[in-house]
């Protein structure tokens, strides 16, 4: 797994209920959560890293897989909670060890919302996860929480 | 101000009789700042306790207690303050109040002192309505020291009061009603424009002079100048609104020539905005002796244009985008400006010529209204589809594997004869909401399904129990709209460079 250099991003320029939503994250469940791009009307969150064996059983990544370990993230809106998450996204793309085809997942860059992302920070190995928010709470900007927990599970469920 | 604050409004300042001379109240306000207009939107009133607001020789006091419990208040709504207070009206007087200079002086005084507690940008106004219900509004504005040489230089403190009174007062509920102040003012910065009596003469005859008065005093958005928006904007003239203000982003080209009303060839040709062409037709057809309409390019979910949209007495909207929808529903409730939507949905089989499926539908929203969230106008899916880039929006993120890719349709299918029916079924909703023409066909969302030949009305017509829509209601200025990019609009601009 490459390192990802991140580029910087005022949070004081984004919507107070944003940036209420991604306090809630670090006071709640992630301290480390990170804005790492914001492209047009989403904020890419980094979730850090899955690995296979790790410490932090929450962020477990399943033996399906041929890599041991991926860096996470996912696709939240700026309007949240008036517009929901979506799309989870890899670096590396990840491939199951059986071989088998991943609901919903755009290997490599051949998708344009991984694509636009893989330039911007200079990875060309991104994988998409083209996931919703079915489901899920968006009553006020705290209901961003879920977003961790919700992206890591997709990457559980393979 | 919402109907229900209205209401609560004349409960409290024209109760039963017997009743004082004078009675008071404190509410709160914020600010609503388009372009043009400045709006104060009263959006909670601090219900006084027994004693709290007397009236004796030295007139209407309202206690240092209700005033403390109103800036607390103020304060935790990031609100301002108005102090309203009634006058005696002769029996069958039509005269507005006007504030006496007792008033000038106690309200400048008390406003003041609250001023110093609340934030800087609070707003801080005095009203009187009569017993008649006719109003005097003015908002102060004053330099508050914020130095000990400050406090000793006479351009700061009370001293510095400046007033600029209101010219129209509006309450908004399934009704917008428009009335007028001590100070008068033409067209729509009033609450009565100039009417026509030959041009609009079979009109008079249905809704008199007075319906066609208060339709001249309206400045009227209109979102989108496309199929259904290219139709309105003349209609609307015509019928003899006041002003029009034409948001659109799009160039007119000759692939819309079936259902772009008033645009030619030559439009074509030379690539026209669509606003332009929507206020060209808007001019040569109206009906109102003062109208004007204005042009914005600009697209309606973006902060740039929020200013024009602000000006507006009540809005049309004839944009497709479920953001849209959303923005202008949002816009409805926190700045009190009634919204119209309106949209066609069709699907045809080509071999057979044969509607396969299809529907017109109109709405509205605002206070009064079910929000059009509530209403399934739109869905936060939709609404967050319509925020991805064009080339990975709509069912391409859906893609199972095995499965071909979707053809995504760039325009979808339009007919003019279906984008008439709307904007027919839009303009009378708003004759309903500004005049009371249909005051049983007012609520909720009308559906015409051609395949049926049918036209009625969904079963909403109230928000849910859990809606947010009350929490945000009348927040003006200080309620952030889900605004952002608008990719389409970006998108344009690129093909055009």
């Amino acid at each position: 797994m490459s390192a990802v250099s991140v580029p910087i991003v005022d949070e004081g320029s984004l919507p107070e209920a944003f940036r209420a939503g991604l306090r809630a994250i670090r006071t709640r469940v992630l301290p480390t959560v990170s804005i790492i791009a914001v492209i047009d009307n989403f904020a890419i969150l980094d979730l850090g890293t899955m690995q296979q064996g790790g410490s932090d059983t929450s962020a477990e990544l399943p033996p399906i897989y041929e890599e041991a370990a991926v860096r996470l993230f996912a696709r939240a809106p700026l309007n949240f909670p008036h517009a929901e998450p979506y799309g989870v996204m890899t670096i590396p793309s990840l491939r199951r060890a059986d071989k088998r085809p991943m609901e919903r997942h755009h290997p490599s860059s051949s998708h344009a919302t991984a694509k636009s992302f893989g330039t911007l920070i200079g990875e060309a190995d991104v994988g998409f996860w083209s996931f919703d928010w079915t489901g899920m709470p968006r009553r006020e900007p705290a209901d961003l929480v879920a977003i961790v927990e919700w992206a890591r599970k997709r990457i559980r469920q393979g | 101000m919402s109907t229900d604050i209205h209401t609560t409004l004349q409960q409290i300042l024209l109760p039963p009789k017997p009743r004082p001379a004078e009675r008071g109240v404190i509410a709160l306000v914020h600010r609503s700042n388009g372009f043009l207009r400045r709006t104060l939107l009263i959006q909670d009133v601090v219900i006084p306790r027994e004693g709290e607001v007397t009236f004796d020789i030295h007139g209407l006091q309202f206690s240092p207690a209700y005033k403390s419990r109103a800036t607390d208040a103020a304060a935790v709504a990031a609100a301002g303050i108005i102090f309203i207070h009634t006058h005696p009206a002769l029996v069958g007087s039509t005269a507005n109040p006007r504030p006496s200079n007792d008033d000038l002086t106690a309200d400048a005084r008390d406003l003041y002192a609250l001023g110093q507690t609340l934030r800087s940008d609070a707003p801080l106004a005095a009203g009187i309505m009569n017993d008649a219900g006719r109003w005097s509004v003015r908002e102060y504005a004053f330099r508050f020291p914020r130095s000990a040489r400050e406090t000793r230089n006479s351009a700061f403190g009370i001293a510095s009061a400046r007033m600029s009174f209101a010219t129209a007062v509006r309450v908004v509920g399934t009704r917008l009603i428009k009335t007028a102040t001590d100070v008068s003012a033409p067209g729509p910065a009033g609450a009565q424009g100039a009417t026509a009596p030959v041009a609009q003469d079979s009109s008079i005859r249905l809704w008199g002079e007075i319906g066609q008065r208060a339709l001249a005093s309206l400045r009227v958005g209109l979102a989108g100048a496309g199929g259904v928006g290219s139709i309105l904007a003349e209609h609307l003239a015509r019928l003899g609104v006041g002003q029009l203000v034409i948001v659109d982003f799009d160039r007119y080209s000759s692939d819309v020539a079936n259902r772009t009303q008033g645009a030619t060839r030559q439009d074509a040709k030379e690539r026209r905005l669509k606003v332009d062409l929507a206020a060209r037709a808007a001019r040569r057809g109206a009906t109102a002796p003062e109208f004007r309409a204005f042009p914005m390019t600009g697209s309606v979910v973006e902060a740039p244009t929020m200013p024009y949209l602000l000006d507006c007495d009540v809005i049309l909207n004839a944009a497709d985008s479920p953001w849209a929808r959303q923005v202008l529903d949002h816009l409805a409730f926190a700045h009190l400006i009634p919204v119209i939507h309106g949209g066609t949905l069709l699907a045809g089989d080509a071999k057979t010529g044969a509607l396969r499926s299809g529907k017109a539908e109109v709405s509205a929203t605002g206070p009064g209204q079910a929000c059009s969230q509530c209403a399934n106008v739109y869905s936060i899916r939709d609404v967050t589809d319509a925020q991805e880039a064009p080339d990975v929006r709509g069912p391409r993120g859906y893609v199972r594997p095995g499965e071909p890719t979707p053809e995504i349709e760039l325009r979808a299918p339009s007919v003019i004869a279906f984008n008439a029916l709307v904007a027919g079924l839009m303009e009378l909703r708003l004759l309903a909401i500004a005049i009371g023409t249909t005051p049983d066909a007012i609520v909720g969302v009308q559906r015409y399904y051609p395949i049926e030949g049918t036209l009625g009305w969904g079963a909403i017509r109230a928000c849910k129990t859990d809606c947010s829509r009350r929490e945000i209601t009348a927040f003006g200025d200080t309620y952030p709209l889900p605004l952002g990019r608008d990719l389409d609009r970006a998108a344009r601009a690129s093909a055009a460079d």
